[in-house]
């Protein structure tokens, strides 16, 4: 048994059973992803030279101009107007402060949606006019460029409020008296931040580009409305419409990769400097503008900003959404997917907290290497985009029903169950979805003294006495975001969801695409697009109060 | 009278470490008695006080609470939580996500039915003098009603004895000795018997009814504050418990016999200035230095003749009260108390 840090632990099965728990769980998230990797040593099959040969390049061309154009688009947006809103004072601060967070609440793919009229009205009569000027081939290079620009300004309009809070958190826990020194070392304000402020904050904002870049990685349904293919529609292509599985899952390994590579760039680009950031009393580092028309410009900048990333492609949806209402319409939606949707992002979201809490809570009875290994192996599937989790899941789970009906001649039943049934899609979600769990609830865990744990186990109480009454009370801040979190990135999960749904079961995501993408009924598909961007919305909301409530409760 | 706890030959070498964390400790605490154990930090009182709890394990020895063995070899060793003795850490560790009362009431979940919990609870507030704050949060308290609440959450379930692990390290200096005597009472009142962990030697005179003295890993000596205070065993207790004065003298063994050099230990309160050098052991020196205490100035005096015939010199310091009035260069003569 292994040893513990109250080396009380390792004495009694209750304490073993988190144990248990906790490596189990590692094993079920952890081995589908083992498979797409161990692909890479097999030999490849014939599909796979007519992929190299014609459609791979394009591929990994397509996801690298992704990755790179959103990544400093996001870079530039994010850290710009999160340095605005730290340094200066100008009227509306407050507001755009949250308000350009906001487009977080929109999926990538609806922001696509919101943006459809620029597809139909603006594209299609400029192609039109090109062609008829310059010729076919001009206009389909120049179609193809358009598509990449458009694509890479929507990406960033959805993500970058991830490199946002990192800069804003970034430049929070850089202590004012650094800005202080420099100021009166003779510089400006707007000279200390670049010198100072910007170098300091590196390592938070290179995190989250990483996320950033790591959600362009994962996009399906925006490149798909764009016609831009990238590793992660190759592996659609190459599954559902060459019908050829081994391809696809060395495609996935490809896209492993290079998420692989990117989490490698990150490490070398936030470098050995770990800066910790020496607290004062004096945080703020704002100041007002020099100028009136300086805090015109910051103004100006965040109205845009705001306006194009949420207000309109928000209207738009309105828009188009009582284009072609009906009231049949909303009955039709309310009992199938949005019921179907609440109740896969429910269950999901509580088996994924709960397997989260007993992981943390194993991590903390027993903090071996072995343990904070199968924290973090747990965490590596939200790096991993959603098309190679399903991949990873469907083989898996078909090779065990394969290895089952050979020996014990009931394997059929097993595909059976997981093609039927919801459960290989809520397991996916488990790989997928682990780390926005585990991340806060591990973080809030830390924060628990360890005299809190002896504490109650002078007082009589076990391992799962202490679970129930010191810890999940004081976990209830974590928990609650963490469920906020899971709740909306499940209801809003496209390319996992695609492949591995039942059936039977429609959510407010695959419907939304089905209808615009597939059959181009904007109108009828931008109403379970719309009923996303406000769960979304309302769950941003809902965090925000929870994190103000808690800095106040400090 | 009966044991609440017994310690023998308590063992514990931590991994990559040259010398034991504890050498062979025994100890024994009696009911109803408050017993410190003293010793600078490294010389594994807290360690010791883990190994009681249960909190942490020795590699030999034996730990028997009211006569029952809990720990040693080859027995299934009982778990914290079954061992039934409270415990009040040095950050109090009070639960931040209850109040006063349910801080209280957590440990006498085993106490059936509620009404004798609440029985308990109102009997234990009143104790510890927490009337009216029962509601209050742990952040919503001051130091010392933060130490009351930890005191009361661990008498509350009846332990056969208490630890405290340096329980007077968090308070406010102005405050402590009054917190400190309050401590005393309430447990006194309460009839549990206490082990107290401290590197503050004022505190555990003061506080304990019996001294145990751990010097890196080992125990030095054991005994009333009385005793070791002013009968340390040796020079390490006694200048851990206070300034002490080593003087030279010869040991005469009766008539004709040789004499013999060797250095006795002596308190600066053990001596007294004279105005008569006749007659009993003396030393005569002169004043080099006065530091004013408050109370009394301590006097340092540099003495070249004493009881030795060498040349040597001598630092002694004495206690003065402020109002004999000694100038630099002064030379006074100065005689042991007899005790």
């Amino acid at each position: 048994m292994p040893k513990g840090l109250l080396n009380i632990n390792n004495q009694r099965f209750s304490s073993f059973w988190w144990w248990l728990s906790a490596a189990f769980i590692a094993v079920v998230l952890f081995s589908p992803l083992t498979v797409v990797l161990s692909s890479l040593f097999k030999a490849p099959g014939e599909g796979w030279e007519l992929i190299t040969e014609y459609l791979l390049v394009d591929y990994i061309l397509g996801t690298i101009i992704m990755t790179l154009g959103v990544g400093l688009t996001a870079l530039f947006l994010g850290v710009g107007s999160a340095w605005i809103i730290t340094v200066w004072d100008f009227p509306c601060k407050r507001f755009f402060s949250l308000a350009l967070l906001m487009p977080m609440a929109i999926p990538t793919y609806v922001m696509a949606f919101g943006y459809s009229f620029v597809k139909y009205d603006i594209r299609d009569p400029l192609m039109l006019f090109i062609k008829n000027n310059w010729g076919a081939v001009i206009m389909s290079q120049s179609n193809e460029i358009f598509n990449y620009g458009l694509a890479i300004l929507i990406l960033s309009f959805a993500l970058y409020p991830y490199v946002y809070i990192a800069a804003r958190v970034g430049f929070s826990e850089i202590s004012g008296t650094y800005i202080e020194n420099s100021r009166l070392l003779g510089r400006g304000l707007f000279r200390s931040m670049f010198s100072v402020g910007l170098p300091l904050a590196r390592p938070a904002i290179v995190g989250g580009l990483l996320l950033a870049v790591l959600e362009v990685m994962n996009e399906y349904g925006a490149m798909t409305y764009y016609g831009i293919e990238t590793l992660t529609t190759g592996i659609f292509v190459s599954w559902t419409d060459l019908g050829d599985k081994d391809s696809a899952v060395r495609l996935a390994a490809v896209a492993m990769v290079f998420v692989l590579l990117l989490i490698a760039i990150e490490r070398l680009l936030r470098g050995r400097a770990k800066f910790h950031a020496h607290r004062s009393s004096s945080n703020n580092l704002s100041g007002p503008t020099r100028t009136n028309a300086g805090a015109v410009m910051a103004f100006l900048f965040c109205f845009i900003l705001f306006t194009v990333s949420f207000a309109l492609p928000v209207i738009n949806l309105c828009i188009d959404t009582l284009h072609g209402w009906e009231k049949s319409k909303l009955t039709d939606l309310i009992k199938g997917p949005l019921i179907d949707s609440f109740i896969v992002s429910s269950i999901g979201c509580l088996g994924i907290v709960i397997a989260a809490l007993v992981i943390s809570y194993a991590a903390r009875l027993f903090p071996t290497i072995f343990m904070k290994s199968i924290t973090k192996l747990c965490m590596l599937g939200y790096a991993v985009p959603g098309a190679v989790v399903a991949i990873s899941i469907l083989v898996y789970f078909s090779g065990m029903g394969s290895f089952l009906s050979e020996f014990l001649g009931f394997g059929s039943l097993t595909s059976l169950f997981f093609t039927l049934t919801p459960a290989g899609l809520i397991i996916a979600y488990f790989v997928r979805f682990m780390t926005p769990a585990l991340a806060p609830i591990e973080a809030g865990m830390i924060r628990i003294n360890a005299s809190m744990d002896e504490a109650s186990s002078m007082l009589g109480r076990s391992s799962w006495g202490s679970f129930f009454n010191v810890h999940l009370p004081l976990l209830r801040f974590p928990l609650f975001g963490a469920m906020i979190v899971l709740f909306v990135d499940i209801l809003k999960e496209l390319p996992l969801t695609l492949v591995l749904r039942p059936p039977n079961i429609e959510t407010l995501a695959t419907t939304s695409y089905g209808l615009i993408q597939k059959e181009e009924r904007i109108a009828d598909g931008s109403f379970p697009a719309l009923i996303l961007v406000l769960t979304g919305t309302l769950a941003v909301l809902a965090l925000h109060i929870l994190i103000r409530k808690r800095i106040v409760n400090k | 009278m009966a044991r609440s706890l017994r310690v023998q030959d308590i063992t514990k070498i931590f991994p990559r470490s040259s010398r034991p964390a504890l050498d062979e400790v025994s100890i024994d605490l009696s009911n109803g008695e408050i017993m410190a154990l003293v010793g600078e930090s490294g010389s594994g009182k807290t360690t010791l006080l883990r190994i009681i709890a249960g909190l942490a394990n020795p590699d030999s020895g034996v730990v028997e609470i009211n006569g029952e063995v809990v720990w040693s070899i080859g027995i299934k060793t009982k778990l914290p939580e079954e061992r039934n003795i409270g415990f009040v850490f040095q950050d109090y560790a009070l639960f931040p996500h209850l109040n006063v009362k349910d801080n209280i009431l957590y440990g006498l979940h085993k106490m059936h039915p509620k009404s004798e919990r609440i029985k308990r609870l109102i009997e234990i507030i009143k104790l510890t003098g927490l009337e009216n704050l029962e509601e209050r949060f742990p952040h919503e308290l001051s130091g010392g009603q933060q130490q009351r609440v930890a005191l009361a959450r661990a008498l509350a379930p009846k332990p056969n004895f208490i630890l405290l692990d340096e329980p007077f390290s968090n308070l406010d200096p102005v405050r402590k000795d009054s917190l400190r005597d309050e401590l005393r009472a309430i447990v006194k009142e309460s009839g549990i018997s206490a082990l107290i962990v401290t590197h503050d030697t004022r505190d555990a005179l003061s506080v304990a009814d019996t001294l145990a003295v751990l010097k890196e890993g080992k125990l030095e000596q054991v005994g009333s504050p009385e005793r070791i205070y002013f009968h340390s065993t040796s020079e390490y207790t006694a200048s851990l418990f206070g300034k002490v004065n080593r003087i030279p003298c010869q040991l005469f063994k009766g008539e004709g016999a040789p004499s013999e050099s060797t250095d006795i230990l002596v308190r600066p309160v053990d001596l007294e200035i004279t105005k008569d050098p006749s007659g009993d052991v003396h030393i005569v020196g002169k004043v080099i230095s006065t530091n004013f205490r408050g109370d009394f100035n301590e006097v340092t005096l540099e003495c070249r003749e004493g009881l030795t015939e060498s040349e040597s010199v001598t630092h002694v310091s004495i206690y003065v009260g402020p109002e004999r009035n000694l100038k630099l260069g002064d030379t006074v003569t100065v005689r042991r108390l007899r005790r």
